[in-house]
């Protein structure tokens, strides 16, 4: 029994799972054959739709086989059955990921709609071009050819995407016209020089043919492809055996530092001996211009037989590009010979002169590439015509930059600023301002034919590289800034304006200190006669200060008749450089007071009346950038004109230390008013720290302030002390046995930081002190060490009074 | 008392034992279809003709299955009816069936399906099972439609497609978001939490015939 049981429990899973599988496919199987009739005919309907959303007439498509040249995008064609026309669907390379979409082209070569299939774009940027009924497509509808396709600003890869969909559709339809499409033509990348071709061929002589250059050594084929920004241009080079022998990639279009690595050869090499351009991987980072360089050298690959036996061309596509000028040439010949017939032009850096005007070029980056332009002069130095190469641009909205009806607007300007930039291609127009303005600026540089030491359409402040007149001085010096010093070269005009300003600070703060020398501040001073005028810069105060006193510095030296590199300006003297002599009845006192972490002294120089004439105040003691506020000329300056520091108000977040200055600034004023001169402190040195005031560096244990003194007792005693917390004065109450025992401790931290500073004052801390006879033998809270440490000398220090007692 | 047990059968699965929102099964589905009321309706419908079937037939087949293959056994029950429900979606209902997409075949491995057959359909009988494959699919689909009204109407500003006047002025897109789904989820489980915590203490006397009442206590306790 229990064997047969055993056997049984054996055998019966395997035939009841067979069972039951057997009865559920038999179901499966029954339930197929009812529905799968109905399946078929619904997505046959629903197919038969999508395609009449495309192409409305049309009416029982078949597809199109067998078809020859069709484009490599088109993966399907269906005809209409009633001759309407074309249902063609395409996959091209979107923003995401492969667009597939459906075209319908009717009998007569118009597109008749447009349906995206497949897509992985962005939403809300490339699903502006994917989604149905988009105005992108929207436009296509009744197009009869690829042209006049507008792209979708920020939406630029996925239009192109879609746009190329549409160019294989026209050509698709050619096909099935029986028409043949022309082969694109690549053009070489404008980096392929002969000194780069030799590195790949020694010695060999080309022929110039259509899309390439053909030799005995081997071939080199054009190729393109679209990356992120911009078409990269690439020159594979096969040697006679069409093995891959090198590349010559040209993605200066591309984002710079991320794209263009696409560029280098450090990629382009790995591409050598390859038989395909998929063998290699694409640069993480990088991938749409990696890409663009993988799929050029595959069009390159396909195209070489085309290239071997294509025709030779008259000239080369392109010519070497000129690298002597900073700003290249752009090809403008055209213009010239309209604008001056029959004139011969010279050659000279950044451009061309001839005694019936000047061209001059200049560059300027627009959104998707660097736009050249050449502006004509004619004799009398006014503009007659200006041209510009916007081909790198987004095709139909960047492009209209390049177009003779902006540029007809620059004729006769004294200033691009007179020409509006056009809407929807502000970035590209606004850059052919740019470069009208600096070819405006340059035109005097380049009628003498010197061009200029950087490429001026690049450098942002023009003001910067104006040639110095011939009385102009300049003056070299520094000033101690935050880390090191800070080295000027100031310009001066012979009415003794600075006309320039150019500071160096290699030891400051990187991102803030080295702000002060950017030229958006040193700017500032370029007009003023001395560094007084300037506002320091906020957050990179002591760095801007030293910029501030060092041009100080240099008026003096200027004043003195000195040229060339000066001293640096002597330290610790932020204001004036030198003071002024003082006048024969003037009296200087230096006084000193207490400031947040040391002695600020203050030299004061009070008139024969009484009022303050001069004000220098070292705080190098204090914390830089927030105490030394008080020291610099913006506030010292307040007390100017005043008898007394009482009407100047402390500096905000510096209360401490500008509450010292005003307490030195008093103490010196009643040491006038008694006749002295000599040094003097202010009274009761420590100045009343003020809330708010910067926190002392942890380390330091803030000295315990006195407590008040209490009637000597023997046996259990409450003593008071404080000592400064973070934000406050710590009071606390210790109570201590007659063996000098801490019996109970309260403490008054309500001024610290709720709920990190306040820990000091909980019991779960205080209780730490019961038994011990000071604080030293507790430890501070992590956290809240300032405030905890202040408790612990509060303890210590009434301890000592305890024990004084 | 016997009608008692029925009805208990039948109800809890709406808000007690509610299976989205009290066991906690079959979050992926809920999450994923509740983002408009017309899919949630269509995958309610479809997971509770499954879970009907599935039961019945999973309870029929109780005393034959052997225990160490009932697992298989089920699935391939489950499954089998979920080809079915598939191909006549497909077959009939093509917009539902484009709606449903990935989440109709998986319904196959929904936790609340293969979870009942364990829990109740192998140890009850036909009537029972059929009674608790309702209630629960009920509460499947009412979790669902409630969890896809407050996600289309805050987050798309529409009702069964519908666009509302306010709403679709002032609508919260996150909602239609997965984070914004676990959101609307963690509110419903709290809510649901907080009333049945008062409920089944309130009827535990009347519960008492009650097969699951173990469980029931269970969950309550829990929650």
């Amino acid at each position: 029994m229990k064997k047969e049981n055993n056997s049984f429990s054996l055998v019966s899973p395997i035939i009841v799972l067979v069972l039951i599988g057997s009865i559920v496919t038999g179901a499966l199987a029954l339930t197929n054959q009812i529905t799968a009739p109905v399946i078929a005919e619904q997505q046959a309907k629903a197919a038969e739709a999508a395609k009449q959303v495309v192409l409305p007439d049309g009416v029982d498509f078949t597809a199109v086989t067998g078809v020859e040249g069709l484009p490599a995008e088109v993966i399907s064609v269906d005809e209409a059955g009633n001759g309407a026309g074309y249902v063609i669907t395409t996959e091209t390379k979107g923003f995401g990921g492969v667009i597939q979409a459906m075209f319908g082209i009717d009998a007569d070569g118009a597109i008749t709609g447009s349906k995206v299939l497949v897509q992985a774009e962005t939403e809300g940027i490339g699903s502006k071009v994917v989604s149905d009924g988009s105005s992108f497509q929207a436009q296509l509808v009744g197009m009869t050819d690829p042209s006049n396709i507008q792209a979708i600003s920020g939406a630029t890869v996925s239009s192109t995407g879609m746009t190329n969909a549409v160019k294989a559709v026209f050509n698709a339809y050619t096909v099935l016209n029986g028409g043949t499409i022309e082969a694109v033509v690549y053009a070489p990348p404008s980096n392929m020089t002969d000194e780069a071709l030799a590195e790949y061929y020694s010695g060999v002589s080309f022929t110039d043919v259509v899309g390439g250059k053909t030799s005995d050594q081997g071939t080199v084929v054009y190729a393109g492809a679209q990356g992120l920004q911009s078409e990269v241009k690439v020159a594979v080079c096969f040697d006679q055996n069409d093995k891959i022998i090198g590349l010559i990639v040209d993605a200066s279009g591309e984002t710079p530092g991320i794209g263009d690595k696409a560029a280098e050869k450090a990629y382009t090499d790995q591409f050598i001996g390859v038989e395909s351009g998929d063998a290699v991987d694409i640069i993480s980072g990088s991938t749409f211009s990696t890409a663009a360089v993988k799929d050029a050298v595959n069009i390159a690959i396909a195209n070489l037989e085309t290239v071997k036996a294509a025709p030779e061309t008259d000239a080369p596509v392109l010519a070497p590009v000129e690298t002597i000028a900073p700003v290249e040439a752009p090809d403008a010949d055209a213009l010239l010979e309209e604008l001056y017939p029959g004139v011969s032009f010279t050659d000279v850096p950044n451009g061309k002169t001839s005694d019936q005007g000047t061209v001059v070029y200049a560059s300027a980056q627009g959104f998707a590439s660097q736009i050249k332009v050449t502006v004509c002069f004619d004799g009398n130095d006014k503009i007659i015509g200006v041209s510009a190469d916007a081909s790198g641009e987004t095709p139909g909205i960047g492009t209209k930059a390049g177009e003779k009806e902006f540029t007809d607007k620059f004729v006769g300007v004294k200033s691009a600023d007179e020409v509006d930039a056009i809407a929807g291609a502000t970035v590209a127009s606004a850059a052919v301002k740019d470069a009208v303005n600096s070819a405006i600026e340059n035109l005097a540089a380049v009628k003498a034919g010197e061009g200029l030491p950087e490429a001026p359409a690049e450098s942002e402040e023009p003001v910067a590289t104006i040639a110095p007149a011939e009385d102009d001085v300049t003056i070299t010096t520094s000033a101690k800034g935050f880390a090191g010093q800070v080295s000027i070269t100031v310009t001066f005009g012979s009415d003794g304006v600075i006309k320039s300003l150019s500071a160096k600070a290699p030891t400051e703060t990187q991102g803030i200190g080295s702000r002060a020398v950017e030229s958006s501040y040193t700017n500032k001073f370029i007009g003023a006669k001395n560094g007084n005028a300037v506002d320091t810069l906020s957050g990179a105060t002591l760095t801007s200060t030293a910029i501030k006193n060092a041009v100080n510095h240099a008026v003096k030296a200027f004043q003195a008749g000195k040229s060339g590199n000066v001293p640096p300006a002597p330290e610790a003297t932020p204001e004036p450089v030198e003071p002024p002599a003082p006048a024969e009845d003037d009296v200087t006192i230096v006084a000193t007071a207490q400031g947040l972490l040391s002695q600020i002294t203050a030299n004061v120089t009070f008139g024969a009346d009484g009022a303050i004439k001069g004000l220098s105040v070292d705080a190098s003691g204090e914390t830089p950038g927030i105490g030394s506020k008080a020291a610099e000329s913006s506030y010292t300056g307040k007390f100017i004109g005043s008898k007394n520091g009482n009407s100047v108000d402390a500096v905000a977040g510096a209360t401490v230390t500008s509450t010292a200055v005003k307490n030195a600034v008093n103490a010196a004023a009643d040491a006038f008013k008694s006749g002295k001169t000599g040094p003097v402190s202010a009274a009761g040195s420590a100045a009343t720290p003020a809330p708010a005031e910067t926190p002392a560096p942890v380390e330091e244990t803030p000295a315990p302030v006195e407590a008040p003194a209490e009637e000597p007792a023997a046996g259990p005693k409450t003593i008071t002390a404080s000592a400064q917390g973070l934000l406050s004065t710590v009071n606390v109450t210790v109570t201590f046995d007659a063996n000098g025992v801490i019996t109970a401790l309260s403490v008054d931290a309500s001024g610290e930081t709720a709920g990190i500073g306040s820990q000091a004052a909980e019991s779960g801390y205080t209780g730490k002190f019961i038994g011990a006879t000071n604080g030293d033998g507790v430890d501070t809270i992590a956290g809240a060490t300032v405030t905890s440490t202040a408790v612990k000398s509060a303890v210590n220090s009434a301890a000592a009074q305890f024990k004084s007692n | 008392m016997k009608e008692n047990n029925k009805l208990c059968t039948l109800t809890r699965g709406i808000i007690k034992e509610n299976p989205v929102l009290v066991l906690v099964l079959g979050t992926c589905p809920t999450l994923a279809t509740s983002t408009s009321v017309s899919t949630a309706i269509g995958m309610g419908i479809a997971a509770t003709i499954v879970l009907i079937c599935s039961n019945i037939f999973i309870s029929l087949l109780r005393k034959i299955i052997p225990d160490s293959v009932r697992i298989p056994c089920y699935i391939v029950v489950i499954a089998g009816f979920v080809s079915v429900v598939q191909m006549l979606v497909q077959a009939f209902v093509p917009d539902l069936y484009t709606a449903l997409g990935v989440y109709l075949p998986l319904i196959v491995v929904n936790c609340i399906i293969l979870g009942r057959a364990e829990m109740f359909a192998s140890k009850h009988n036909p009537l029972d099972s059929a009674l608790d494959g309702v209630g629960m699919g009920l509460g499947f689909t009412l979790t669902l439609t409630v969890m896809a009204t407050i996600r289309e109407v805050l987050g798309s500003g529409s009702w069964y497609g519908i666009s509302l006047p306010f709403f679709s002025t002032y609508n919260i897109p996150i909602l239609t978001k997965p984070a914004g789904g676990f959101f609307v989820f963690g509110c419903m489980v709290a809510l649901v939490a907080k009333i049945t915590h008062g409920k089944v203490k309130h009827t535990a006397t009347g519960c008492t015939s009650c097969p699951n009442q173990e469980a029931c206590a269970k969950l309550a306790k829990e929650a």
